[in-house]
């Protein structure tokens, strides 16, 4: 007689389809992997790809590390319309001509949000307040105290520019929110914008390229995807373990 | 955490005789900013078996400069230096900026300080702090100073909120425009009136909505208007909301400074003489004369009711 299967454990990077919230991915996986405890290392809008930390069994202890690390993104700006969540998700609510900006003039104004500075988070933000996720409360038309946080950027860098969108890379802390990043440097230009693209491309020294599709896992069998899971002690410092 | 030591100059300053980090600096406000400069002078106070003070100026420099519109300051000096001694600050020193004061050459400065305040060991000010005869002092001409005085010099970065710099100016303007939630965000904290409850003239109660008279005399005088607040005081554990209406009282009797009314939205456990910590949370709506009490009876009536659907939550800190 076999005993009782051993249960998996360990850290799976995920890359997340767009259009799936980070709980789907969860969920979706919970039923592959056939383990109970399954999470994740920080959300991930709905709207965005890109790595998702999946941890399982036991690894769920690291949660609080993983999630505490810097994130590095790459995405898309697009310039000349605000919207009430700040991405491509929301209802536009303000469209303003775009200016003929230079590649420089973008680049120069991002570098004006490097450093440590304080962010008010979004309305639409999975942060609660009472228990009740703040975007349920923006949905109702209700507005809620926020508290400012401290994040840092790292770096902020324009990859690519074709009025009225510019791409971009870079490299924040934890809790930053990217949409917002970009809502107040379309403020600061004037002509407004939001975020109509976002892709994490890593979370501290774990990376994209390192992760399979939810397609991909779904392909494998467990043995398989037991040889791709990071053991613990590989994702996070000893004394987090 | 005992309220910190006042000095009324800096040469009546009498500190402990360990070496002494100086945040200098008007710091109305106390926001992120000030902050950032305050909390670095504390924890190399505290690494180092020093002490923190706070040297800050009364009445504000604009008094001087121009006597017919100074600044007018978000935070009384008390309401200030008991905040300080929250952060970690074990003295606060308001030096009165005298013509005299004003006068000292930019170069003499820290000197001048030095003499009086022997242990002078670090000195921190925000980037774009000024100081001197004609305001000729900047971080770099202190630096210079300290490196002759052996004072250390720390200047902390502009802080900014959501790319914008946080500044007393711009908390100021949002005060001063009803924009409180805004002003809030750039403070870092609930902007709050602090007093003792006086007995009232009633007229509240008589229309169905007993307030608290709250005696608070700011400088700056945040637009007239009624608000979403969150009251603490010492005779009730918890946080009560309520809406408070802050203004002249048009409709009933046309007050000539303006007054600090709150009503609960629960029941008051509060009474006259008690001190109560009145949290500014959101602007509800302007203040103005309605034709009849029946009129602005209902109006309260909605006040309370908006007040009530707004989820505030714990206010911060």
């Amino acid at each position: 007689m076999l005993g009782p299967a051993k249960e998996l454990e360990g850290v799976l990077l995920v890359d997340k389809p767009t259009d799936h919230t980070s709980h789907d991915v969860v969920a979706r996986l919970r039923g592959k992997l056939r383990v109970k405890r399954v999470g994740h290392a920080g959300t991930l809008d709905p709207m965005a790809t890109g790595l998702l930390v999946i941890l399982v069994g036991k690894a769920t202890r690291l949660s609080q590390y993983l999630m505490s690390v810097d994130k590095e993104y790459e995405g898309t700006a697009e310039l000349g319309k605000v919207t009430d969540s700040q991405d491509a998700e929301g209802e536009v609510m303000e469209t303003r001509p775009v200016p003929p900006l230079t590649r420089e003039d973008i680049a120069g104004a991002v570098a004006g949000f490097l450093g440590d500075q304080y962010q008010l988070p979004p309305m639409y933000s999975a942060i609660k307040i009472g228990g009740v996720p703040l975007y349920k409360k923006a949905r109702q038309g209700e507005e809620v105290a926020r508290e400012p946080r401290f994040i840092r950027v790292m770096s902020w860098e324009v990859t690519g520019f074709a009025l009225p969108r510019f791409d971009f890379r870079l490299r924040c802390t934890k809790g930053t929110y990217v949409r917002t990043l970009v809502h107040d440097l379309g403020q600061k230009l004037g002509c407004g914008a939001h975020l109509a693209g976002l892709r994490r491309t890593a979370s501290g020294a774990l990376r994209v390229e390192q992760a399979l599709t939810l397609d991909q896992i779904e392909a494998l069998s467990l043995p398989q995807i037991e040889q791709r899971l990071i053991p613990a002690h590989a994702a996070a410092p000893a004394q987090f373990l | 955490m005992s309220p910190p030591l006042q000095f009324a100059s800096v040469e009546l300053a009498a500190l402990p005789d360990r070496p002494l980090h100086l945040a200098i600096g008007m710091f109305d406000g106390l926001h992120l900013g000030h902050r950032a400069v305050i909390e670095a002078a504390v924890q190399s106070a505290q690494a180092g078996g020093g002490l923190a003070a706070v040297l800050t100026f009364r009445p504000h420099p604009s008094a001087l400069f121009r006597p017919d519109h100074p600044t007018r300051l978000i935070l009384a000096l008390p309401t200030q230096v008991r905040f300080l001694g929250g952060l970690g600050v074990a003295a606060v020193i308001a030096q009165p900026f005298t013509p005299q004061f004003a006068a000292i050459a930019a170069e003499d400065f820290l000197p001048w300080i030095q003499r009086r305040l022997p242990r002078l060991s670090a000195v921190y000010v925000g980037q774009n702090w000024r100081f001197g005869a004609g305001r000729r002092g900047d971080v770099d001409l202190l630096v210079e100073c300290g490196g002759r005085a052996g004072v250390s010099v720390f200047s902390a970065p502009r802080v900014n909120l959501n790319g914008q710099p946080v500044s007393s100016t711009r908390i100021r303007e949002y005060l001063e425009a009803g924009e409180v939630a805004a002003a809030n965000a750039l403070l870092g904290y609930a902007y709050f009136a602090h007093g003792p409850v006086q007995p009232g003239k009633q007229l509240g109660r008589t229309l169905g909505f007993p307030t608290l008279n709250v005696a608070w005399a700011p400088d700056l005088r945040p637009r007239y208007g009624v608000y979403a607040v969150s009251v603490t005081g010492e005779r009730a554990p918890g946080v009560f909301p309520g809406v408070a209406n802050y203004g002249l009282r048009p409709t009933v009797e046309a007050a000539t400074a303006p007054l600090l009314e709150v009503h609960l939205l629960g029941p008051c456990p509060f009474d006259a003489g008690d001190h109560l910590k009145v949290r500014w949370r959101h602007f509800l709506r302007p203040e103005r004369k309605f034709a009849s009490r029946d009129e602005l009876r209902a109006q309260v009536a909605l006040d309370v009711e908006a007040a009530r659907r707004l989820d505030l939550g714990p206010p911060p800190a």
